[in-house]
């Protein structure tokens, strides 16, 4: 056979742009998918090492602070981009650097972010999973030469990839890449965000099993008259998100504002503070989905659920505030979680009509709190359908959400996460930039 | 190799990283779920321990830590709705509980203990009937014969306490089948028949009893009991003779049997004497309840009892007919028992009665078709 024959039949075998887009979004899809399970399995793994089975208050107070320097010096030295929880990162990458994310941030940030979540600081995994699988999409994307403007369409696919297997969610990972990472709902990368989303979920499922992450109870609206009680829900949500948001831009500013040779021990100083209400309530360890379990099933007592809001919200503005490496996602489930039962034991105790119970409000907190802090109202309402897998719930959930949602964008105008860019530095982009056309 | 695309080569190549990644993941996943298991292990330990000790809240948490670490495991999660059922969490046993029935709906001791927590906590007999009735219907096995027969006794003594007595009569036709010849499950099941009103079942059961073990006491009072209820009276008190006498019940039961037995004026093979012996008897102890009655208590307006007054008078004119006549005839015997009958009825209801001979009265008066009380 002719040698440049055999070359010709090889010709096929070179793939066009637009179809290798889309073979790479379910490759990133996997990756992602791979990547924040594994994050997430390390962070647990982390956490029985520095902890234990059982640990003692001196272990409590000094494992967190230690941890946190030496997380201080890596978020220093070796990886400044792994700092916080990684969405505003992922969407300065989208708009403003072409969706370049360098290797070593997804890399830092799921080392960092392992060391700081399971070193018991109040944090949650989701945001760097996000991170990282941008990271991860941005990175394979280079390497296979696509054009800058492919490069950055991959990064929401990636972000929606890793949020599908953290929470198990691959309807609310999609709608919160278009809604909060790119700002535009008819985004054209819909399509791959729908597959990396579900080639990530699929795999997170073979490997940790199809259960929800939490499990909750059907409810439903017991009473018409109910719905006020959600509503009150939603303005306490909606001024509960304000107090989080203030309170943590406020702190990080302070920490921010300090000479840049304490930023190494930065950290550790939020690490300190963590270290000892973890010897007063040593609930407050770690991500703390088992609490918000609990409280999901009516198992917490009004007292412990206010206890636990307040102290929440104490714990994640200083563990963020203070510069370590994680998410507000799950603190804001939690707050949520804990805010939404103890309005729900007052509500059962007051009203003069049958209610849903503690376990019902909880729930809708859950999505209340996402709606007023990180400010994704459409992600927040199916992210709680997906976590609980109830649909019962939807108008009280609706109503609760547009609340916190209002109130929340009312008296801090600027989200969450633009406060935070605009704290490093980063220009914040505009609600609709433009996405190039992909498979 | 230099005609295949940089990109196939890229792709082969980062397919086997992530073959690779998914192996190592996995690898990982499984370690860390040996690791929990572990600890779980060692939570459910202390949780043991500290029930053995009595200290349910530490038991609660340590179990809470267990089920966390492993969720599968059905044992932790069944011990821990127990523990809360104790420490009176009940809402969150339950739900605990229900969550499992959603992935095993006839497992036979998610269900009892469904059932008995809806019991403890007086809550739908329906949903209650349905877990145990699920309960009995998988505990099939020959080894589950004791508990299936245990778990239908206590159904039928939640029936018979709700007052579903025709449910329980079912529950308890089905449990006579295929029994053990013990006598105390004899005497159990007669006695449930007898609470259940099925007072030939019950006899029947207490005397097959008593073939095997003629001493049993709760034969022999359940017997009488039994027989006292079938209006055999002189068998009842044979049955509960034999009884102890800190038994008050049977003791109740023997007194009212053998003042029946001795005061009924129609009574088969009575001398007219006789007769008139007894009708005197049981007429001055009901006149004497009537007059009695119709003395107004403190702050009772004496109008109150003015409906005694045609009773009064009717007693008075046979109380005349009955010092006149030697010898009573049948009829005049049956005319004074059906007066005794209806102020007894009268002083019942108007001042309650409830002295042996007052029982057995209503008891003559019902043997004899006279209005019962």
């Amino acid at each position: 056979m002719n040698p440049r024959d055999w070359r010709l039949d090889i010709q096929p075998l070179r793939l066009r742009e637009s179809q290798l887009f889309l073979v790479l979004s379910v490759i990133i899809g996997v990756l992602a998918g791979l990547a924040a399970v594994l994050f997430a399995l390390a962070i647990d793994r982390g956490g029985h090492l520095f902890f234990g089975l059982d640990p003692s208050p001196l272990r409590l107070l000094l494992v967190t602070p230690l941890v946190s320097l030496v997380a201080g010096f890596l978020l220093v030295r070796v990886f400044p981009d792994a700092r916080g929880s990684g969405i505003p990162q992922v969407k300065a990458a989208f708009h403003l650097h072409s969706g370049v994310i360098l290797a070593r941030t997804p890399i830092g940030k799921f080392l960092v972010g392992a060391l700081t979540i399971g070193a018991g600081h109040s944090l949650g995994r989701e945001g760097p999973s996000v991170q990282i699988g941008a990271g991860i999409a941005s990175v394979v994307g280079r390497w296979f030469q696509l054009s800058p403007a492919r490069v950055r369409s991959l990064v929401p696919v990636g972000a929606a990839g890793a949020l599908s297997a953290a929470f198990n969610t691959p309807v609310a990972a999609v709608i919160f890449a278009l809604e909060e990472i790119i700002g535009d709902l008819n985004a054209a990368v819909l399509g791959s965000t729908v597959i990396a989303s579900v080639a990530s979920v699929i795999v997170a499922r073979s490997i940790l099993g199809n259960e929800p992450l939490f499990t909750a109870p059907q409810y439903e609206l017991v009473h018409p008259a109910e719905l006020l009680a959600y509503a009150a829900l939603g303005v306490v949500g909606g001024v509960l998100s304000l107090v989080f948001c203030k309170g943590l831009l406020w702190l990080r500013a302070t920490f921010k504002r300090q000479p840049s040779r304490t930023r190494v021990f930065q950290p550790a100083i939020g690490g300190v503070v963590i270290g000892v209400l973890l010897i007063l309530v040593p609930e407050l360890l770690g991500v703390g989905y088992a609490q918000v379990d609990q409280a999901l099933n009516g198992g917490l007592l009004i007292q412990t659920m206010a206890l636990l809001c307040l102290l929440k919200i104490a714990a994640t503005i200083v563990s963020y505030g203070s510069g370590n490496a994680g998410g507000i996602f799950a603190p804001t489930l939690y707050i949520g979680a804990m805010a939404g039962g103890t309005i729900g034991t007052i509500v059962a105790g007051i009203a003069p009509f049958d209610t849903g119970g503690p376990g019902a409000y909880a729930l809708v907190g859950m999505g209340t709190l996402f709606a007023g802090i990180i400010r994704a109202p459409l992600t927040s309402v199916f992210m709680i359908f997906e976590i609980t897998q109830d649909y019962q719930i939807i108008v009280p959930l609706m109503v609760a959400n547009m609340l916190s949602f209002a109130i929340s964008r009312r008296y801090q105008p600027e989200p969450i996460y633009h406060a935070l860019m605009k704290q490093d530095g980063i220009p914040v982009p505009g609600s609709k930039p433009r996405v190039e056309p992909s498979a | 190799m230099a005609v295949v695309h940089r990109d196939i080569t890229l792709l082969i190549g980062i397919a086997i990283l992530t073959a690779i990644a998914f192996a190592g993941t996995q690898w990982v996943a499984a370690s860390n779920r040996e690791m929990h298991r572990d600890n779980a292990v060692q939570w459910f330990e202390r949780a043991q321990r500290a029930l053995d000790e009595g200290r349910t809240p530490d038991a609660v948490a340590a179990l809470r830590r267990a089920t966390a670490e492993d969720p599968e495991r059905r044992e932790y999660r069944l011990e821990l709705a127990s523990a809360l059922a104790q420490e009176g969490v009940d809402a969150e046993a339950r739900q605990i509980l229900l969550a499992l029935r959603e992935r095993q709906p006839e497992d036979p001791d998610i269900n009892l203990r469904l059932a008995r927590l809806e019991v403890a906590n007086e809550l739908g007999i329906t949903d209650t009937i349905r877990y145990y009735q699920i309960a009995i219907a998988s505990l099939w096995s020959d080894e589950d014969l004791g508990t299936r027969r245990q778990v239908r006794i206590e159904l039928i003594r939640l029936l018979l306490a709700r007052g579903q007595r025709s449910r329980a009569l079912s529950e308890l036709l089905l449990l006579g089948v295929n029994l053990p010849d013990q006598p105390e499950v004899e005497v159990e099941i007669a006695e449930l028949f007898l609470q259940a009103g099925d007072f030939p079942r019950a006899l029947e059961g207490f005397t097959d009893a008593l073939a095997d073990e003629p001493e049993s006491e709760r034969g022999l009072a359940g017997a009488g009991e039994a027989a006292f209820e079938l209006e055999d009276y002189a068998s009842a008190r044979r049955y509960l003779t034999e009884v102890s006498p800190d038994n008050a019940r049977a003791s109740r039961l023997r007194t009212v049997s053998a003042l029946i037995l001795d005061q009924d004026p129609l009574a088969a093979r009575l001398g007219t004497a006789e007769r008139r012996r007894r009708l005197v008897a049981i007429f001055e102890h009901a006149t004497q309840n009537l007059e009695d009655c119709a003395i107004p208590g403190p702050g009772q307006a004496g109008e109150t009892l003015r409906h005694l007054d045609p009773l009064r008078l009717e007693a008075s004119e046979f109380a005349v007919q009955l010092q006149s006549a030697s010898a009573v005839q049948r009829d005049a015997v049956e005319e004074g028992l059906d007066l005794v009958s209806r102020v007894q009825q009268a002083v019942t209801k108007t001042c309650g009665a409830s002295a042996p001979l007052d029982e057995a009265l209503a008891r003559i008066s019902r043997r004899h078709g006279l209005d019962s009380l």
